[in-house]
């Protein structure tokens, strides 16, 4: 430290400076930090990852070796994220899953609803996690704008009132580090959040998710189609791995997730099979109107000649080893994802229910809403811990985030239930949604939209 | 304790005839406030902060960036250094000069601010209380500029000629100077003085006097007179509501100009 008379005193814990510090080495906040790094108008600004852990091998990725059991469906928009990042290749390269179909079923009638896209079209891929953190990660290295340091957690952070001052993160061996921007990719828990102190919304769903991986049979020997059923519990989904293999998300009530994660593997398979194809639930007089109505529907083409893929799920054959694992459920949402000096991204600005596989894709849409208003600073010579600018990215990402969570917490709500006349409701709606090609269509665009 | 020992540094440096014990606790305490009110994005210069928004992005377009030494560029009517840092931010070396001393007192404070000391913007951002004449007679400052900035400044001016004589002087040939101001038309009677300061209150009253205001034919013949070529002029608008500025055709009332010297 320089004082204006010309002294230099060294401090004992001297405090490192960066432009901007992401805390929180996960899929999201990897994502950043490959955005920032690969930044023009970042280059010749400091940014620092800091990563509680140590960042996945990708040799572990290999074909042939075990999948690990926490995937995400990613979306056509956030594939043109990766894309754009420059790691697409490299994913994609180990493993990803093209999923060109999505089939949505109910336990307690024949609705269902199909999104399906061409041949060469995806719907979704379905990717390991710690897949994505890797070669995000391996990536960075890239980058000579940006530090990473790994196994570092924090202990505390201040953020200040004003841009006269610095956010500042303690660690927990004792480094102090200041920065213009500090970002919360923390989770769910984020410190960054607490200390940020804006008003959060949350409530649990009484709901765990179960994940595991399963070994599966299809009739066409091809894994290609994205199963949900909705059950009373919650909703079961089976996510292509490979063509003999899938990722399981189960969402079923906090004592059925701890029973079934202890079950022995081969009574384990036959309650899943039953989940998925169980009749029990179906209530007979809605399946009639259903079947009258589709009878009358002029729109309706698909009712005769099904797709070779059919409507039923594959059979699961057996459960991997020690690949079960569960997780309690919640809804979350900060009132605003920013304050001076500070921005929330990912779960910990937000959290939602996976039943739609969108919880993550919505982190890296916040991933490049702030990173296109963080150019604009930069490049208008603003402080990028300015809230002038940082409001920006709290309207457009609140703005994109909440009707999907909104919606998705709706979905949840009313497949919950097997009451008839909420199971009769969501019937007809799901059916005369699924038979109108047109608003399907306009629908499913949306969704993969910003392209 | 810092700002206090840096404003008795800076009074014994340009103000050799009042003695250092007489600067008193409420005086620094005062340009603290005043600081603060130029670095409020809100605040009374809320309108010269979203100027910010696109004049930033003009200056750094049309001056050169350096491959290995930072460009230099002089501020003329820096105020609270609201221009100058933001440039210097942008990796240009900034010299911000006003005749305002407690306006270059502010910036200086806010000079010592740790978001500035910390990300090392300071060691390229120097703030003098002088006038340009004087500025620009000391050999080291003529021709010396890689960018000449004046904003929001010429229209407050007393010798408009000699200003201007004096902007070309601190730039090096074919390095460009950037104006703003406001033209003197009834639309800016209208906008600039009777809207701005008595009904929305951009601007605090009395601060703009509307005969000082200059056209774009005049000031182009004021910096040919000088050695300078007009190489553009756009015009300016301000939206009150959102606070933002945006590039319009007409030059009626506020407008940008870029003249490159000869």
């Amino acid at each position: 430290m320089k004082l204006p008379g010309g002294t230099i005193i060294c401090a004992r814990n001297a405090s490192s400076y960066y432009d901007a510090v992401i805390v929180g080495g996960g899929m999201v906040g990897n994502a950043m930090a490959c955005s920032l790094g690969a930044k023009k108008s970042f280059q010749s600004k400091s940014v620092l990852l800091l990563d509680a852990g140590r960042s996945p091998s990708l040799s572990s990725f290999e074909s042939g070796a075990p999948f690990n059991n926490r995937v995400v469906a990613t979306s056509p928009t956030s594939i043109d994220i990766f894309k754009k990042l420059g790691v697409w290749e490299r994913i994609n390269s180990h493993r990803a899953k093209k999923v060109n179909r999505l089939f949505v079923f109910d336990s307690c009638s024949t609705s269902e609803i199909e999104f399906e896209r061409g041949q060469n079209e995806e719907v979704a891929y379905i990717i390991e996690n710690d897949l994505i953190v890797g070669s995000l990660y391996e990536k960075l290295a890239d980058y000579k704008n940006v530090d990473v340091k790994t196994g570092a957690k924090v202990e505390v952070c201040s953020i200040p009132n004003g841009l006269e001052n610095m956010a500042t993160i303690k660690l927990e061996n004792g480094d102090v580090i200041e920065t213009s921007l500090l970002i919360g990719a923390d989770g769910v828990n984020s410190k960054v959040r607490h200390a940020s102190n804006v008003d959060y919304t949350t409530f649990n769903y009484n709901q765990h998710g179960l994940v595991g991986i399963v070994n599966i049979e299809t009739a066409n020997g091809k894994n290609e189609t994205a199963w949900q059923r909705f059950t009373t519990l919650g909703p079961v989904a089976l996510l292509p791995l490979s063509d003999t293999i899938s990722g399981l998300t189960w969402s079923t009530s906090p004592e059925e997730a701890q029973r079934l994660k202890q079950l022995p593997a081969d009574q384990f398979v036959d309650e899943l099979n039953s989940a998925l194809f169980s009749q029990d639930d179906q209530l007979p007089y809605v399946n009639q109107a259903i079947f009258a109505l589709n009878k009358m529907n002029p729109f309706r083409t698909e009712t005769f000649g099904r797709k070779a893929e059919g409507t039923t799920p594959p059979h699961i054959i057996s459960v991997q080893d020690k690949s079960r694992a569960s997780f309690p459920l919640g809804f979350g949402n900060a009132h605003s994802y920013i304050t001076t000096r500070c921005a929330l991204i990912g779960d910990a600005a937000h959290r939602m229910h996976p039943l739609a596989g969108q919880g993550v894709n919505l982190g890296w849409s916040d991933v490049q809403i702030l990173d296109k208003i963080l150019g604009d600073a930069v490049r208008e010579g603003a402080d990028i811990g300015s809230i002038t600018y940082l409001r920006e990215y709290d309207s457009a990402a609140q703005k994109h985030n909440l009707p999907v969570m909104v919606s998705v917490d709706l979905l949840n709500r009313i497949y919950r239930t097997d009451a008839p006349a909420i199971v009769a409701a969501r019937a007809f709606g799901l059916n005369a949604f699924n038979s109108l090609g047109p608003v399907k269509n306009f629908l499913m665009n949306y969704l993969s939209a910003h392209r | 304790m810092l700002p206090l020992r840096t404003l008795q540094k800076l009074s014994s440096r340009f103000h050799s005839t009042i003695a250092t014990s007489s600067i008193d606790a409420r005086e620094v305490a005062k340009f603290g406030d005043l600081s603060g009110e130029w670095a409020d994005e809100l605040g009374s210069f809320h309108a010269l902060h979203s100027l910010n928004r696109i004049r930033v992005p003009w200056i750094v377009d049309n001056v050169k960036q350096g491959e290995k030494t930072s460009k230099r560029l002089v501020d003329v009517g820096s105020g609270g250094g609201l221009l100058s840092i933001p440039l210097a931010r942008s990796g240009f070396d900034v010299t911000g000069i006003d005749a305002t001393k407690q306006a270059v007192d502010a910036a200086r404070l806010s000079l010592q601010s740790a978001p500035l000391q910390r990300s090392r913007i300071a060691e390229r951002l120097r703030f003098e209380h002088t006038s340009v004449e004087n500025f620009c007679q000391k050999p080291e400052n003529k021709s010396a500029y890689d960018g000449v900035v004046a904003s929001e400044i010429i229209e407050h001016v007393a010798d408009l000629p000699g200003f201007i004589g004096s902007l070309a002087e601190l730039a090096r040939p074919g390095a460009p100077i950037f104006i703003t101001t406001i033209n003197r038309t009834w639309a800016s009677k209208v906008a600039a003085i009777w809207l701005a300061e008595n009904i929305l209150k951009i601007v605090p009253s009395g601060v703009h006097d509307w005969e000082k205001f200059i056209t774009p034919v005049e000031l182009t013949a004021h910096l040919e007179n000088a050695g300078c070529r007009v190489a553009a002029i756009h015009g300016l608008m301000f939206h009150p509501i959102g606070n933002h500025w945006t590039w319009i055709e007409s030059t009626q009332c506020n407008y940008a100009l870029l003249a490159v010297k000869k």
